[in-house]
């Protein structure tokens, strides 16, 4: 795929920003056929007050989940974690006490991503967390391309029945896709699973 | 995810917790769509596959020979050949673990419970390609020599040669193992290099590309001669700790013999039980080897042998485990002057799991000593009864008189079934046309056959009344509503649905036929071959016979998991899509038998 010019303009704008050129490795052309799957798990859902506790992370390799290259990474947060999202993901703050600083979290996640296109569910909110990690490294917010599972999701949906409400639920969309669902809210099963459901959207609606 | 991965079921469940951390690990999943050609024959497997959710076909040519479902894995023998011998295809959506090949191997040589349960599956995939040529014969009747094990050809290096090269040489070869030539104190020798010593040469600290691999090689080689009982082999490996022998012929070096390889030949299990047979000298000897039937069944059964197969090997072993009871029993004048008989599904050589007893005698004329036969008859059914057999419900058994006797008495007693037919004699006769020989003296029974058929065949009433039960169990089964598992939950019998209108159809048209085959198979062969069934019927009926006694032996095992007693009946809602799209093709076909039966033997009139 050649980039446009915006494209362009843009990787020639973030390649000015880069702090550290050890980083431009972030801009290669990736490996073909492959991504990386993400998922975070949060202290809550405010995506400027809260912090990462947990980030999984596994390459995708056309049909296959690389999960034996897989990383998980603990990181230690700044400030409490809330009661409610111990409920979710089940970290209380003594789990993560021992977590990463978020600067060498950042670090390993950078390593392992490289230039690979990212994939998650609802990425956005992720990539937005991440970006807080990120961006005092390496001056710039996330470069790579990414791919949100729950868009393609829609656009296989709305074009079999463009009328219809299209319930964009992670457990539905698992279940319509007949997809295992296991252990939801742990960072690397989510990931993973994602990664199951791009592995399949990429198969229904073709290539990204 | 891979915290889920199946360590409860077999293999994977006999694993330490570092060996499941290990697994866990290196595992990656994998997707394939329905259709997906996971496996093509000559690929060299770099995974082992277990299934987290579909449904995988092994095919030979356009034939599937094994279906594998959730937590199956597959292809541990090609993983362990380097070479696929079929193809696997992805029968609908796959989602699989991938277990790397380095990781399996590592297991094996670590957890010998994991080795023998990986091979025990591979040992029965591996008889039930050797049964598919007729070579099965070898392993059940002659002593396991080492040569007839699989016996790698050696691969030798010089002595000179720098450890790099080898391992370049191991890498290339996928081997873990070779062969040095060198020269010791000034003798030819032969040594051997393994990963092991690998290790050791990296430790040893000179640089390894000028490091000769004679330096590290092991010369104290362990040898068997080709010649030598299998057992010989194992005894070596287990007394000296190692996994690989030098197999000599003479002087002469012809390869090597791995453990794996070893262990898959002799985890044969049929070979085993057959032994056990052959060598009992007691009743309780042999009730020892016949409560081993059922695991082999279901190991041969979850290694992807075909029905029909199990069906033949278990019928061998039946009858070899009758006649040595028989032998026990009996004195051996009696042997010799009268037939055993199997009948019934045993006779046709249909028996899958253990079920009644179905047995008859037929004495010489003149033998006499009716006390002495009645007591070793007694004791023939006692001992059965003790092995797992349960008595006849219908009294068919050789214990009570009506079901042995002289030979002129016997025919006798045939004939008389056939010239006064009731409900109750009809019966009599079905069962005795699945009569099979199994010790003694065969002609006895071929003379009492030769006179039922002389009777029956041109009788055009009887041969109406005997087919007409194929009726019985007529159109009012709701099959389709209770396959597609419409609000009814009731278990489908497949026995009254299927097995029996085609096994009692077959049999009707074979007596018309005099045709002395007990198999249906076989009766089909010969009813194909006189023209009397349409040719596409024939083939149709036989599939059909397969898949039936296919999906009761699912259902049979699963009983006795649950330690019920193996019924006819299955659940319905059970079934993997593909199973229950053959049992709909299967009863289709069944209902164009009973019809075609009906007009040939016009029973619309009958009634």
């Amino acid at each position: 795929m050649t980039p446009g010019p915006i494209t362009a303009l843009r990787r020639w704008w973030q390649l000015r920003q880069l702090r550290d050129p050890r980083w431009r490795c972030l801009f290669d052309t990736p490996p073909e056929h492959e991504w990386v799957a993400l998922d975070c798990e949060t202290t809550g859902l405010d995506v400027r007050r809260d912090e990462i506790i947990s980030i999984g992370a596994v390459r995708i390799r056309g049909r296959r989940l690389l999960t034996s290259e897989r990383l998980e990474l603990l990181v230690r947060p700044q400030c409490a974690v809330s009661p409610g999202s111990i409920r979710v993901h089940q970290l209380r703050e003594r789990d993560v006490a021992d977590g990463l600083a978020p600067v060498d979290a950042a670090t390993r996640l950078l390593e392992f991503i490289g230039p690979r296109p990212l994939v998650g569910y609802y990425l956005e909110f992720d990539v937005a967390m991440l970006n807080r990690l990120v961006r005092p490294l390496i001056g710039i917010r996330l470069p790579q391309r990414q791919v949100d599972v729950s868009g393609m999701y829609y656009d296989l949906k709305y074009r079999a029945n463009p009328d219809a409400w299209i319930d964009l639920r992670f457990a539905t969309l698992m279940q319509d896709l007949g997809l295992p669902m296991q252990d939801a809210h742990r960072a690397i099963n989510d990931a993973v699973m994602a990664g199951l459901a791009f592995v399949k959207l990429r198969e229904l609606v073709g290539d990204r | 995810m891979p915290n889920a991965f199946p360590f409860h079921a077999s293999p994977f469940d006999c694993l330490t917790p570092g060996e499941r951390a290990l697994v866990r690990q290196s595992v990656d999943i994998v997707y394939y769509p329905a259709d997906a050609t996971i496996l093509s024959v000559d690929d060299a497997p770099e995974h082992l596959h277990v299934i987290i959710k579909g449904v995988v076909q092994q095919c030979e040519g356009d034939e599937v020979i094994a279906v594998h479902g959730p937590e199956d894995c597959f292809d541990a023998r090609g993983l362990v050949a380097g070479r696929v011998s079929n193809r696997f295809v992805a029968a609908e959506e796959v989602i699989a673990y991938l277990l790397p090949r380095d990781v399996v191997g590592g297991l094996i040589s670590a957890n010998a419970t994991f080795g023998a349960l990986l091979f025990s599956d591979l040992s029965n995939k591996l008889s039930a390609l050797a049964q598919r040529h007729g070579r099965h014969e070898l392993y059940s009747l002659t002593l396991a020599r080492v040569d007839e094990a699989l016996v790698r050809p050696p691969h030798f290096v010089d002595g000179t040669t720098d450890v790099v090269s080898v391992v370049h040489d191991l890498n290339a070869r996928r081997a873990d193992h070779v062969l040095v030539r060198s020269q010791r104190d000034g003798v030819d020798a032969v040594g051997m290099f393994t990963n092991t010593d690998l290790q050791r040469a990296i430790v040893d600290g000179r640089p390894l590309n000028t490091l000769p691999v004679a330096d590290l090689a092991n010369f104290r080689l362990v040898k068997v001669a080709a010649s030598a009982p299998l057992f010989d082999a194992l005894l070596l490996m287990v007394r000296h700790d190692i996994h690989r022998l030098v197999v000599t012929d003479g002087e002469r070096i012809v390869g090597l013999l791995q453990q794996l390889d070893l262990m898959s030949f002799l985890s044969n299990h049929s070979y085993l039980i057959m032994l056990r047979i052959a060598a009992a000298r007691t009743i309780e000897e042999l009730g020892r080897a016949a409560r081993q039937l059922p695991e082999l069944i279901s190991l041969l059964h979850g290694g992807g042998t075909r029905v029909e197969h199990v069906s033949r090997l278990v019928g061998e072993l039946n009858a070899k485990l009758f006649e040595r009871t028989w032998q026990l029993v009996a004195s051996p004048a009696l042997v010799e002057a009268s037939c055993l008989l199997v009948m019934g599904s045993e006779g046709r050589g249909e028996q899958l799991l253990r079920t009644d007893q179905d047995n008859g005698l037929i004495i010489r004329d003149g033998f006499g000593q009716a006390q002495e036969v009645a007591e070793a008859c007694r004791r023939f059914s006692a001992a059965l009864a003790e092995f797992g057999y349960p008595e006849c419900p219908g009294g068919i058994m050789l214990s009570r008189p009506a079901w042995r006797g002289e030979l002129a008495e016997f025919c006798d007693r045939v004939r008389q079934w056939i010239w006064h037919p009731d409900g109750e004699t009809l019966l009599s006769l079905a069962i005795f046309m699945d009569a099979r020989a199994v010790s003694g003296d065969p002609a006895l029974l071929a003379k009492v056959r030769s006179a039922v058929l002389d009777a029956a065949a041109h009788d055009a009433g009887l041969l109406a009344r005997f087919a007409a039960p194929v009726l019985a169990f007529g159109e009012q089964l709701p099959w389709w509503s209770r396959l597609l598992g419409r609000g009814n939950d009731e278990a489908l019998d497949l026995k009254k649905s299927g097995t029996f209108p085609i096994v009692h159809g077959i049999r009707a048209l074979a007596l018309e036929a005099r045709i002395g085959e007990t198999g249906t198979q076989a009766r089909i062969e010969q009813l194909l071959a006189r023209g009397t069934l349409p040719a596409d019927l024939g083939t149709d009926l036989c599939e059909s016979l397969h898949v039936l006694m296919g999906l009761k032996l699912k259902a049979g095992l699963a009983d006795l998991d649950l330690g019920r007693a193996p019924g006819n009946a299955i659940d319905v809602t059970q079934l993997t899509t593909l199973e229950r799209d053959l049992l709909k093709d299967t009863l289709a076909i069944v209902k164009r038998f009973r019809a075609w039966l009906v007009q040939h033997y016009r029973l619309d009139a009958l009634a």
